[in-house]
């Protein structure tokens, strides 16, 4: 687990995003807030669609605009304002970006025409404004670091003649070619088979634990999220339905959405004749349901959750950590809802 | 003829190699210029409205590569002639007395020609980007340039339309062809003494040798236009790789 510091390096208010759809803007993400310390690892987690990776590309500035369109009330990385949009730029005579990211597919990654050399050293001679002979050592020096072996030569390659894992590898290469103090990793290992993906989480824990880089890990691998972050948040329908410490949110989640989650992951050892498995899918955000987005998924839900939209309150009294639930605390298992 | 020895012509009695070469240059010229000129002018357009997708300049550009592939080009080269070379007489109307006689007057003798069988070709390629430059700029490797921080330009520029380019090669490739048919009716138009005047004189005339020379060149030159197409593949993409690897 990695060094939790209580400086805030990125602090994000109230962010908002909706695309515009026929005209007309929906809207996906509602008001998320998010916090990350130096060094620090925070996830995210939800299905698919839960807006968790329009999250990451938001803070990222490269959502096209339009379609889409970005406010939120207080969105800064060290200080420094993101609500400009686009890519943010280094302060103060540094060089390099404050943020980058890593995507999901390696293989579609990188841009099939380039040398993986020419991909890194463009980047470290644009961004962190290098000669191209200090450019392509560093770019030797980097792949190196992803442990790509014989990078010296490798550095010559088109992205196709890598492995997936190897590929995923010279992305975080490229990441890092730009020292950012901050990483954004959508579901990097959701396209690499099992083995390969227990290298990567391996090999970015590392990095970020010596460079004290902060890391926003986007995945729908609970698993996964639970080996590299401390902090959880769990998202649904655009909303941060529950967060806090990885340990206590999986072992006591608050929020049926998360009870439900962790009730759906297999687990080694324990044998199931059949699955739990969260009924109905989410709801389509051009109309979503009133009052809270999950209650006609819910077990749980009553009259109140079918019109009001539930704050954000405290997980437990005096702890860190959010739910936001009218039933909050309440088990589904105790109802009898899991069958 | 394997020898290279196409006979005589059967009118003038000359060789037909020689009374071919005398020709070749000029359909050449305006064949190559006419490739260039689409090619300068067709890419930035149809970036341009990729960029600027259902705005205005790429709404401009549907409805004017509509019109252009609409207008036969005898039609728009008889107009051409009119508006620059009777009424404004910025270019003269018998051009090809100029060629050779420095760059400038050449230029201004191919121009009108050039522009009129470019116009048609323009819009095919100018579309035909458009499209190939969506479909790259969709791609993650897009999304990861841009995140790196990579300005726009640079990333429609270096990025995406190498990538692009792979079926736009195709394109000006496969034209080249039409665009030989087309100099048949342009070098009428124009009055230009290249090889579509020769081979429709020749067919007027019952010269079989001539014709059969000119059918063989054009042959030749769609299957070295195709070659190069394939040999300019590999270097666009390196995943393309001939014989063992």
């Amino acid at each position: 687990m990695t060094a939790t510091v209580d400086t805030p390096l990125l602090t994000v208010e109230d962010l908002r995003v909706s695309f515009a759809y026929g005209g007309r803007p929906v809207e996906v993400v509602h008001g998320v807030d998010l916090s990350v310390g130096v060094g620090e690892s925070v996830g995210i987690v939800g299905e698919s669609g839960s807006g968790k990776s329009v999250t990451g590309r938001a803070i990222m500035g490269i959502l096209p605009t339009p379609p889409a369109r970005t406010t939120a009330k207080r969105m800064e990385i060290a200080g420094q304002d993101l609500r400009g949009g686009g890519v943010p730029e280094a302060g103060d005579g540094h060089q390099g970006q404050p943020i980058a990211m890593i995507f999901q597919n390696p293989f579609t990654a990188l841009n099939p025409v380039f040398r993986v050399g020419s991909t890194l050293t463009e980047a470290l001679v644009k961004r962190r404004g290098m000669s191209r002979s200090d450019a392509t050592a560093e770019a030797v020096r980097l792949l190196d670091r992803v442990r790509i072996p014989n990078a010296k030569s490798r550095i010559r390659n088109y992205p196709h003649e890598f492995s997936g894992g190897m590929q995923q590898r010279i992305v975080i290469a490229l990441a890092l070619a730009l020292e950012p103090r901050l990483l954004i990793a959508d579901e990097p290992t959701t396209a690499l088979d099992v083995t390969v993906q227990a290298e990567i989480l391996e090999l970015l824990r590392e990095i970020q634990t010596e460079r004290t880089m902060g890391m926003i890990f986007i995945s729908h691998a609970l698993g996964v999220v639970a080996e590299v972050v401390s902090r959880v948040n769990v998202m649904y329908a655009g909303r941060i339905v529950e967060s806090g410490p990885v340990g206590s949110v999986y072992d006591d989640p608050k929020h049926p959405y998360t009870q439900a989650l962790l009730l759906a992951a297999p687990k080694v050892g324990q044998f199931r004749t059949r699955t739990f498995g969260i009924p109905g899918s989410p709801p389509d955000p051009s109309s979503p349901p009133p009052g809270c987005a999950f209650h006609p998924r819910c077990a749980l839900a009553t009259d109140v959750c079918r019109d009001t939209v539930p704050d954000v309150r405290p997980r437990l009294a005096g702890g860190s950590g959010t739910a936001s639930c009218h039933h909050a605390g309440e088990s589904l298992v105790a109802e009898g809802a899991t069958r | 003829m394997l020898t290279g020895d196409l006979g005589q012509s059967v009118r003038s009695l000359q060789p037909v190699t020689s009374v071919l070469g005398e020709r070749l240059p000029v359909t050449g010229l305006l064949a190559i210029g006419a490739t260039l000129l689409t090619i300068v002018v067709a890419v930035p357009l149809g970036i341009l409205a990729a960029v600027r997708k259902r705005k205005f300049a790429d709404r401009a550009l549907l409805v004017t590569s509509a019109l252009s592939l609409a207008v036969p080009s005898f039609f728009l080269g008889i107009l051409l002639l009119i508006a620059f070379a009777v009424n404004l007489r910025w270019f003269p109307v018998y051009g090809y007395k100029q060629l050779g006689e420095g760059v400038w007057p050449s230029i201004q003798g191919i121009a009108l020609p050039v522009v009129a069988l470019a116009v048609p070709q323009t819009a095919v390629v100018a579309r035909m980007t458009r499209a190939s430059m969506l479909e790259v700029l969709s791609q993650d490797y897009v999304v990861t340039a841009r995140a790196t921080g990579l300005s726009r330009l640079r990333v429609y520029y270096r990025h995406a339309l190498k990538n692009a380019l792979i079926p736009i090669v195709t394109v000006v490739g496969l034209n080249f062809g039409a665009l030989l048919g087309g100099t048949v009716i342009i070098e009428q138009v124009f009055n230009f003494p290249g090889l579509g005047t020769l081979l429709i004189n020749s067919v007027n005339a019952r010269d079989y040798s001539i014709i059969q020379g000119i059918v063989l060149l054009f042959g030749a030159a769609y299957i070295v236009i195709n070659l190069s197409v394939d040999i300019v593949y590999a270097y666009l993409d390196p995943r393309v790789r001939y014989g063992q690897s």
